[in-house]
């Protein structure tokens, strides 16, 4: 799959949690240079922390409680 | 230092003028000011009716004034202060732990003399309200660069990245000063760099009360700290977001960290996350290449804005039917939203540096140098 297919359904996937439009962008794009090639499951633990499982690896993702493109994103 | 939650960063007031005491002995205020030439003869007589002592950063701005409150005509005595007033606490911002040391500052002025029962019953204009965080993994360029492109080309509003560089960066919608009646659809938003404006533009203030504040200090850094900052005009405004402020105590009443929604909705507004991303458009059909490249001439042609280009190209092509055109604006718009985003992922993904980022988005000409 294209690169920019894969930021496009990410980005869907990650829309999909209710994270607010911008921030999902901004992950979907940091995803995507990660080589994340597919978003297994998303997890919410608390308000703007979640945990992100992708095909090769899971991730920490603290995001900004505006909605601005910046976040934390951790592998654990 | 407060940072992650908003606060108030300055604001007016609109005191009825029979509860202020003006100071009659003061030099300039509401004083008559005659011009005279060498010779002694008046040029002129003006009475001054504003007030600021420009050498302090923090001096609040006196502006006596009418305004018409509930039909009726007023005098008032319009105070303009900021968190500057508070000076090492500068990043608290304005609430109502600190309103005792503000009103003890407009009384050390010794412009007015005014109570400080008569500044929280008086009525609030223009209340920026600012939200300064330190950013994450991102950074202060970064921010703007996406904030810029995932702005939607609306059509009375300007989107304004700065330009003064390397000593202000940053991204504006729409001009505090112009949003008149419109504030709901204008609500002014803008995002910078505080750390480099302070130390810039508020040079003076930065040296003489934050630069030796260690509790401040590690926080003032030019690429990460970022304001985003609003404007909420008056009542009416706050009553859009279903609030009911109308006096400064009503103000420092309302727990702000509870109301986003100030934010998120300008944001909301001004930029599109969702619409610009169609899950299965990598490329352009020839007619879409035509329009793009259309518009792209048009600006350069016209030397016009991308969303006027837009609004002309229309124009041009559907001169008679409206509705074919508002089709024609609306597919249009769609594209360049697209195409923005296309930009965007082919991206350079590596970090540059804040200022070669800037010149390499166009957010600041090359002849600035």
């Amino acid at each position: 799959m294209k690169k920019e297919d894969i930021l496009q359904q990410d980005f869907y996937n990650i829309l999909s949690t209710k994270i607010k439009t911008i921030s999902a962008r901004y992950l979907a794009l940091k995803l995507v240079e990660l080589k994340v090639k597919e978003i297994v499951s998303i997890d919410k633990v608390k308000e703007l922390n979640y945990i992100i499982i992708s095909d090769s690896k899971k991730y920490d993702i603290n995001l900004h409680s505006l909605d601005l493109p910046d976040l934390q994103i951790q592998e654990i | 230092m407060e940072l992650n939650t908003p606060k108030i960063d300055s604001l007016r007031l609109l005191i009825p003028f029979n509860e202020v005491e003006v100071n009659q002995n003061h030099k300039e205020f509401l004083r008559e000011i005659t011009t005279i030439n060498e010779d002694g003869e008046v040029i002129n007589t003006k009475k001054n009716n504003t007030y600021r002592l420009h050498s302090n950063p923090c001096s609040c701005h006196y502006l006596y004034g009418q305004t018409i409150i509930q039909g009726k005509n007023v005098e008032v005595l319009k105070l303009g202060f900021s968190s500057k007033t508070l000076k090492t606490k500068y990043f608290d911002g304005i609430n109502a732990s600190n309103v005792d040391e503000i009103h003890k500052f407009i009384l050390s002025e010794n412009v007015i003399a005014v109570s400080k029962q008569t500044l929280l019953n008086a009525r609030i204009v223009d209340t920026d309200i600012c939200y300064d965080t330190l950013l994450k993994d991102s950074n202060v360029i970064d921010v703007i660069s996406h904030a810029h492109k995932l702005s939607k080309p609306l059509k009375d509003t300007k989107v304004n990245a700065f330009k003064e560089r390397k000593t202000n960066v940053g991204i504006e919608w729409s001009d505090r000063n112009k949003v008149g009646k419109a504030y709901k659809s204008k609500q002014y938003l803008k995002y910078y760099a505080k750390a480099l404006e302070l130390k810039n533009h508020s040079s003076k203030f930065y040296e003489k009360y934050l630069i030796n504040n260690d509790s401040i200090i590690p926080y003032i850094q030019d690429n990460k700290l970022l304001r985003v900052e609003t404007t909420i005009k008056n009542g009416a405004h706050w009553k859009t977001y279903n609030l009911k402020v109308q006096t400064f105590k009503d103000l420092l009443n309302l727990d702000l960290s509870k109301h986003l929604e100030i934010y998120h909705r300008p944001i909301a507004h001004y930029m599109d996350g969702q619409e610009t991303i169609l899950p299965t458009r990598t490329t352009f059909t020839l007619g879409e290449k035509k329009d793009l490249k259309l518009i792209e001439l048009y600006v350069k042609l016209y030397k016009i804005k991308e969303y006027e280009a837009i609004d002309k190209l229309a124009r041009d092509i559907e001169p008679t039917s409206k509705q074919n055109r508002y089709r024609y604006v609306k597919k249009l718009i769609k594209l360049t939203q697209i195409n923005r985003v296309e930009k965007i992922i082919k991206k350079d993904e590596k970090q540059l540096n804040i200022i070669d980022e800037l010149e390499k988005l166009k957010l600041i000409p090359k002849n600035m140098q």
